[in-house]
């Protein structure tokens, strides 16, 4: 009998634990317990660390905790996975980058930005040219290499990011614009490889992210020779935008946004929208992200602005994926 | 009279002017604040636990503390950071000496010696060396990283495709001598691992290798899973097939917990040579851990007893270790002096250091000196407070790896477990962590040895793409390879490791008493 | 047991063949690529080659005499409850949720490992399970599946 008591008693502790009082449900006041943000790199990349501020300023509008969730690996897809797969009651956000619509090109993933319920776009981000400043070739302006590359096709050197991946798209990009030939080099990771090989000499220059080389470039390792876009960069207001030099790409910018699983109410989309609108135009969130000093930018797009720019990037990533062989569309 | 003195020390300590030692003991007063004391001591206590746990790392710890971390000074919060990542490399052995789990890749090689000498119930001696050499090579890291911070920076820069394509080469050759069982079968277990490795995503073409259509695989086969299965869950499966034999010994001294005389001297040479290994290992990027592996190598071939490594002995647990710890400090200098950031842990430290409006690089000097200097002097202090914390609590976890194993055995699965998960959040690891454990045990009985599987996958991808950015620099000019002296000098000790091994081969021959396991 | 001819390992030679072969034929369907363009089959080509070799070998060797897997039945029943509990584990997560199946889980194998009565089992379930969820639910945040209680 007394066992039988204890057994009880543990049991209903346990289920204490497991509901951790939910098993009440309020009637539905979103939100009412704190919000899972799944950010598809882990804890440390680029994307994990200016989400965090995101996040914080998301609290502040919805009035719940937004818990920063990491779901590394497969080029992004696992986490889009579970955005897409998790229940749409608004308690599962997701951060979404352009890899959202290579994922589906790359056969990584069965469907894309389409699919998932856009709800605005936070950031958005574009690489640097940097060159090299101790290799056997320096050189000194982007206009220096283009003539180079001209007189010597595939012998420049080029680094950048993994076949495939965020800036490897823009420098496939910016080498079939102007007609040129590369000796392109992948890299493993997105950043610090990149910037090492051209800060050491190893390549002659590279496309890559302009926080990662900031020390490097300052300690006159590497020379920054422009950034993609058609905007001036605050960190380096110095460095010449593409555009300014009459060079106009396709891919514009590498556009991040929040995503929500399909199918979710209407009402509630309605409110999450406005709600990551008012988060990503908070100055306190454009401030935290100014002093990470990267190549990201607070840009606030509107859910039709964010699927508009992720259509120009599938159609065009869609060519440049079918001429490097990886086209794998499911 | 003692101010002459106290001058005559301070120019004699640093070679670059009094004004250096006068900015540490700066550094040092600020450190000791009581704000930083709480921060420094709240760091390593929670890296501790982090280091523990198996599967848990720095990382995700990290970037949850990075918001509060924002609230204090920029020296406060890039204590509390690094005292914790600091306090998780002290930690992360523990598993692995108690119950053959390492906790991360750095961990492994303790795991050979160090599960033997628990077993042989010197668990408490293994945890204190493992402590005392991580405090050593802590002190001598970050005394290196004091005086050399300016100099060696820019050494990274220096290491690109063919510097580690060779380095990677000697490393072949060196590691060979870690394939004790029949040869056959480490070079099966190295070509499974170097496959393993290549699953998922290959960085350099974006094409998916060997994932069998399902989604998990493309992300690869998560390295710390599978070492946690190889060595921890095939040695759960052993332990619950054994019946349990109640040690003689009721009573356990207070003495026979901690090391005797004789260890603690076998354990000297070993924590130095592992702590300036590591150390400079760590200056090359995304180096760091393989120095456990070169340790335990250095170790095995200086010692009189090669053969005895494997039962339990002090010298694999001591360097290796001691390599791990150094090669964290070793890997702040690029880190500090370039912004370099190779790691997550790093990743995270450099956000908070922007986020803080402090640049890492060469105006750190300049313009943050006393962040830099507050830095260096918390980690004295930290380091201190470790090793002060994690000796009393050798004596609690050398005993909890005498509690019968019905008991511990299920509480070690649930840590697998939940520990494999908190990798990546991902069931998937679980299950690779299960598979890998059962394989595992087959592999223990039919004495597939898994230290070859475990450096094939970590050497793999680095091979790989280091050789084919090599092919892809040099396909213009093979001749430009020679030119670089770095390369060219690794290289060299390969070659000239290889052709003394023939030759001690070809005499072994000769004798009759030669025996060749081939 | 009774069969003491049969050596399992020869198995496990067989399809370490197996598995070389096929790394091999999936490395050149990758394609190897040339000198100056190394494709993505290169390096498993490799690996997949050291595999088959050193297994050829293995095989050319014969049955040497080697520990038995298991030496009783017993033995082979507690290993393949030990496996399945492992997987159940996982299995039964996203239903029932961390807290109960560590719960049980830890409980279970407990007894499997021959726990005296069961209120010691009960009570090192209970134990492991608030270790557990105060540890990494709570002080580290993981995102651990709460099932069906959520």
């Amino acid at each position: 009998m007394r066992k039988l008591l204890i057994a009880c008693l543990m049991g209903f502790f346990l289920l204490g634990i497991a509901g951790e009082g939910h098993l009440v449900m309020a009637a539905e006041k979103y939100p009412v317990r704190p919000i899972s943000f799944i950010v598809p790199v882990e804890a440390g990349a680029g994307a994990d660390i200016v989400n965090r501020p995101f996040c914080e300023s998301l609290e502040a509008v919805l009035g719940q905790p937004v818990v920063v969730v990491n779901k590394p690996g497969g080029g992004n897809a696992i986490g889009y996975r579970e955005v897409h797969n998790a229940k749409p009651d608004g308690y599962t956000l997701g951060y979404g980058m352009g890899t959202v619509v290579t994922g589906k090109l790359l056969g990584l993933l069965p469907y894309d930005h389409r699919d998932l319920t856009i709800l605005g776009g936070q950031f958005s981000a574009v690489p640097a040219i940097v060159a090299s400043t101790k290799g056997e070739r320096t050189f000194k302006t982007l206009p220096e290499v283009l003539e180079f590359a001209k007189l010597n096709p595939g012998k420049v050197k080029m680094a950048t990011s993994s076949v495939g991946g965020s800036w490897w798209l823009f420098a496939m990009d910016f080498i079939s614009v102007m007609g040129l030939k590369f000796n392109v080099i992948p890299q493993e990771g997105a950043g610090m490889t990149t910037m090492l090989q051209v800060a050491g000499g190893h390549t002659d220059i590279a496309v890559t992210d302009v926080a990662t080389g900031k020390a490097l470039i300052k300690a006159g390792n590497a020379r920054l020779l422009a950034v993609f876009g058609d905007t001036r960069l605050k960190v380096v207001p110095d460095a010449p935008v593409l555009e300014e030099l009459g060079i106009k790409l396709r891919i514009t910018s590498w556009v991040g946004c929040t995503m929500a699983p399909p199918n979710m109410p209407r009402d509630l989309t309605e409110r999450l929208v406005k709600a990551v609108e008012t988060a990503a135009k908070d100055p306190k969130l454009e401030r935290k992200n100014d002093a990470l000093a990267g190549s990201n930018r607070c840009v606030y797009r509107s859910p039709k602005e964010v699927v508009e720019a992720y259509d120009s990037l599938r159609d065009t990533a869609r060519g440049m994926l079918a001429s490097a062989g990886i086209l794998k569309e499911k | 009279m003692d101010i002459c003195f106290t001058s005559t020390c301070l120019r004699v300590f640093s070679p670059n002017g009094s004004d250096e030692m006068e900015e540490l003991i700066n550094g040092l007063v600020a450190c000791l604040s009581l704000v930083n004391l709480v921060a420094c001591f709240s760091g390593v206590f929670l890296g501790t636990i982090v280091g523990v746990l198996p599967g848990l790392g720095p990382a995700a710890t990290m970037a949850l503390c990075l918001p509060l971390t924002l609230s204090f000074s920029p020296a406060t919060g890039i204590i509390v950071l690094a005292g914790i990542w600091f306090g998780a490399m002290y930690g992360g052995s523990t598993t692995s000496i108690l119950m053959n789990l390492p906790g991360e890749a750095a961990s492994v090689i303790t795991c050979i010696d160090g599960y033997q000498l628990g077993r042989k119930g010197r668990a408490g001696a293994a945890l204190a060396i493992v402590a005392v050499g991580s405090f050593v090579a802590g002190t001598i890291g970050i005394i290196g990283l004091q005086i050399f911070a300016p100099i060696l920076g820019t050494v990274a820069l220096y290491f690109g495709p063919a510097e580690y394509l060779s380095i990677v080469v000697v490393a072949f050759v060196l590691l060979s001598n870690l394939a004790t069982e029949s040869v056959r079968r480490s070079s099966i277990m190295l070509g499974l691992g170097l496959w393993l490795s290549s699953i998922g995503i290959s960085p350099m073409d974006g094409v998916t290798r060997f994932t069998f259509g399902l989604t998990d695989m493309t992300l690869g086969i998560s390295f710390v899973p599978i070492v946690m299965g190889l060595l921890g869950v095939a040695e759960i499966l052993n332990i619950s097939m054994e019946t349990y034999i109640e040690p003689v010994l009721t009573k356990v001294r207070f003495k026979e917990l901690y090391p005797n005389k004789e260890e603690m001297r076998r354990s000297i040479g070993p924590i130095v040579r592992g702590s300036f290994l590591g150390f400079f290992m760590g200056l090359i990027p995304s180096c760091g851990f393989i120095s456990t592996f070169i340790s335990y190598s250095l170790e095995m071939r200086l010692s009189k007893t090669p053969k005895a490594f494997g039962t339990g002995m002090v010298e694999g647990i001591a360097g290796p270790e001691s390599a791990n710890n150094s090669s964290v400090m070793g890997a702040m200098i690029p880190f500090l002096t370039l912004g370099l950031a190779f790691s997550a842990p790093s990743a995270i430290l450099l956000a908070a250091l922007r986020m803080h409006d402090v640049e890492p690089g060469p105006l750190l000097f300049l313009n943050n000196s006393d962040v830099f200097w507050t830095f260096v002097a918390a980690m004295y202090v930290g380091n201190i407070m470790l090793l002060i914390l994690n000796l009393p609590l050798v004596g609690f976890f050398a005993r909890i790896a005498l509690v019968k194993p019905k008991i511990l055995i299920p509480i070690v699965c649930t840590l697998c477990l939940v520990g494999s998960y908190a990798v990546r959040n991902s069931f998937f690891d679980v299950w690779v962590m299960i598979i890998s454990g059962v394989i595992g045990y087959f592999f223990r009985k039919w004495k597939y040895p898994p230290i070859p599987l475990v450096i094939g996958m970590i050497l793999g991808p680095i091979t790989e793409n280091n050789f084919r950015k090599s092919l892809k620099i040099f396909r213009d000019d093979w001749f430009q390879f020679f030119d670089r002296p770095l390369a060219v000098i690794f290289l060299s000790i390969a070659l000239a490791v290889i052709a003394y091994k023939i030759f001690v081969y070809l005499k072994g021959r000769s004798a009759p008493s030669g025996v060749n396991d081939f | 047991m009774t069969r003491k001819d049969f050596n399992g390992e020869v198995i496990l030679k067989w399809v370490l063949f197996i598995l070389g072969v096929y790394i091999i034929a999936g490395a050149l369907k990758l394609g190897v690529g040339t000198i100056g363009e190394p494709g993505p089959g290169c390096f498993p080509l490799i690996g997949g080659a050291v595999i088959l070799i050193s297994d050829i070998f293995l095989l050319l060797e014969g049955r040497r005499d080697t520990e038995r897997l298991f030496r009783s039945r017993n033995e082979l029943k507690i290993f393949i409850i030990m496996a399945f509990a492992f997987s159940l584990w996982i299995i039964a997560m996203p239903l029932l949720g961390y807290v109960i199946i560590t719960f049980l889980g830890t409980a279970s194998i407990s007894k499997v490992l021959k726990l005296e009565g069961w209120l010691k089992p009960l009570l090192l379930g209970v134990g492991t399970t608030l270790f557990i969820y105060l540890l990494f639910g709570y002080l580290f945040y993981i995102d651990l599946p709460k099932g069906f209680l959520s």
